[in-house]
């Protein structure tokens, strides 16, 4: 079996005129966790939603678990591999927090509705919050919604968890609850591409830390090198800047 | 003001005005309902990504929102019959007139109302693996649709005033059957006045039906 999960492959992609991201190229390892930071505007984002074809490429390749998103038939089952959790948690407002989790499993997964249920319910359990299940998401907490959201994304048994900004949403107090329940993903094995500017739980959980600047991957390092003795100055100057 | 009404010719009358009410109705309700169906495709077409269906769409809009509804009929009834030999019945004529304008107005209305839920909520559901067929369905369109419903319920208000307006081709509508109980007895006020209370009574009807729904909608 090949051990990238994830490949990333001369990326290049533009908004108009806007060079977003400039030859990039990344590769990840099954059950690694991976923490792409930079300032805002570097194109993280858009690199995420490239490697779940929310945005297109202009050139390069990505191909997850050997099948190539630039083939349009591989992309509903890319995403099915794929879980994705956003920073404004973009729960489904008209459904309740159950219905958010066991809607697409029902719909593209066929799993019937009464495992869908019970597989539900187990997840919002691991996720401390089973006691919400009939409630609204506007009726939950950012950290509460955020939680449902990852639970919704590990209902489609997906092989990689992609966050993008997790916790930038949300009020400090309530980071904390988000980043337990990554980190307890993280030791379970699940691979994560993470973009985040919590540095806390990089050092902790990242198996490599990638910097991004401009549309580039500047310097890609595990945590102890990353932190210890960044190599470029715009890592020096950027973690200078976060880590106060 | 020495006007003396004499609302007893509505003894002998009332019957033409109700069947006219009955005619009125029916043209609204059906107009309505194509009206739906015909803005909700335009504007799906509107926000499509394929060039043709979006020029088609904006064209729609355009011309059936600029053209008065008055020419509208005429043009549809004299006209087309004239040149391309197209005869239709007078509703028939009416029925498409209101609902055609009305679902380019409709479209808009459903465009702003799905443009109004946020990005986030196709991608979130995309990533989960859903069609787009699915998206909109499932996700999208049931959040639009509280969005939608007030200015849709406008505008049922609007197709159900300009309904009158069909009597100009001689469907036997409200007014069209004051205009002729008009002529045989020589009583315009009062048929229309008691037409134009007809007219407020169900307009009012209509709001507060609007007003339900929304309620409803934001309870949930």
């Amino acid at each position: 079996m090949e051990r990238n999960i994830i490949k990333v492959e001369k990326v290049k992609k533009y908004f108009s005129e806007l060079l977003v991201l400039n030859d990039v190229s990344l590769k990840i390892q099954r059950s690694n966790v991976v923490v792409i930071c930079g300032p805002s505007g570097c194109g993280k984002s858009t690199l995420l939603k490239c490697i779940n074809g929310l945005e297109g490429l202009n050139s390069g390749d990505i191909i997850i678990n050997g099948k190539s998103i630039l083939d349009k038939k591989n992309l509903r089952a890319i995403r099915l591999e794929l879980g994705m959790v956003f920073q404004q948690f973009n729960l489904f407002p008209h459904k309740t927090v159950l219905e958010n989790i066991i809607l697409s499993p029902i719909i593209n997964l066929g799993v019937n509705k009464d495992e869908a249920i019970v597989n539900g319910r187990k997840l919002l359990e691991r996720v401390g919050i089973l006691q919400k299940e009939n409630k609204f998401p506007s009726s939950l907490s950012g950290g509460q919604q955020q939680r449902v959201a990852i639970a919704r994304g590990l209902a489609m048994q997906p092989k990689i968890m992609m966050f993008d900004e997790p916790t930038s949403a949300l009020d400090p107090e309530m980071i904390k609850e988000v980043l337990d329940v990554m980190i307890e993903l993280a030791h379970d094995g699940m691979t994560m591409i993470v973009v985040t500017h919590e540095m806390g739980f990089a050092k902790e959980v990242a198996d490599k830390i990638v910097m991004m600047d401009e549309g580039r991957i500047i310097e890609e390092s595990i945590p102890n090198e990353f932190f210890g003795n960044p190599k470029k100055d715009r890592t020096k100057h950027f973690l200078s800047k976060i880590l106060k | 003001m020495d006007y003396t009404f004499h609302f007893e010719v509505l003894e002998t009358y009332w019957t033409w005005l109700a069947k006219g009410l009955w005619i009125t109705v029916y043209i609204s309700i059906i107009s309505m309902f194509l009206a739906l169906i015909i803005g909700l495709i335009i504007s799906i077409c509107r926000l499509s990504k394929i060039k043709i269906l979006v020029i088609f769409s904006q064209s729609y809009i355009e011309i059936f929102r600029g053209i008065p509804l008055f020419v509208f009929i005429i043009w549809l009834y004299y006209g087309l019959a004239m040149v391309s030999g197209i005869n239709f019945e007078p509703v028939t004529a009416g029925i498409i007139c209101l609902s055609m304008q009305h679902g380019g107005y409709l479209a808009e209305i459903y465009r702003a109302g799905i443009q109004a839920v946020s990005r986030g909520q196709w991608e979130a559901s995309f990533s989960l693996g859903f069609s787009i067929i699915n998206t909109f369905a499932r996700i999208i369109f049931p959040q639009a649709v509280k969005i939608i419903i007030p200015p849709t319920a406008n505008m049922f208000i609007g197709l159900f005033k300009d309904s009158a307006l069909v009597s100009i081709i001689g469907v036997n509508e409200l007014m069209r059957q004051s205009q002729i109980a008009t002529s045989l007895t020589f009583r315009p006020f009062e048929f229309y006045t008691v037409t134009a209370i007809i007219y407020i009574v169900l307009t009012l009807c209509l709001s507060q039906l609007a007003k339900f729904l929304e309620l409803k909608m934001s309870n949930e």
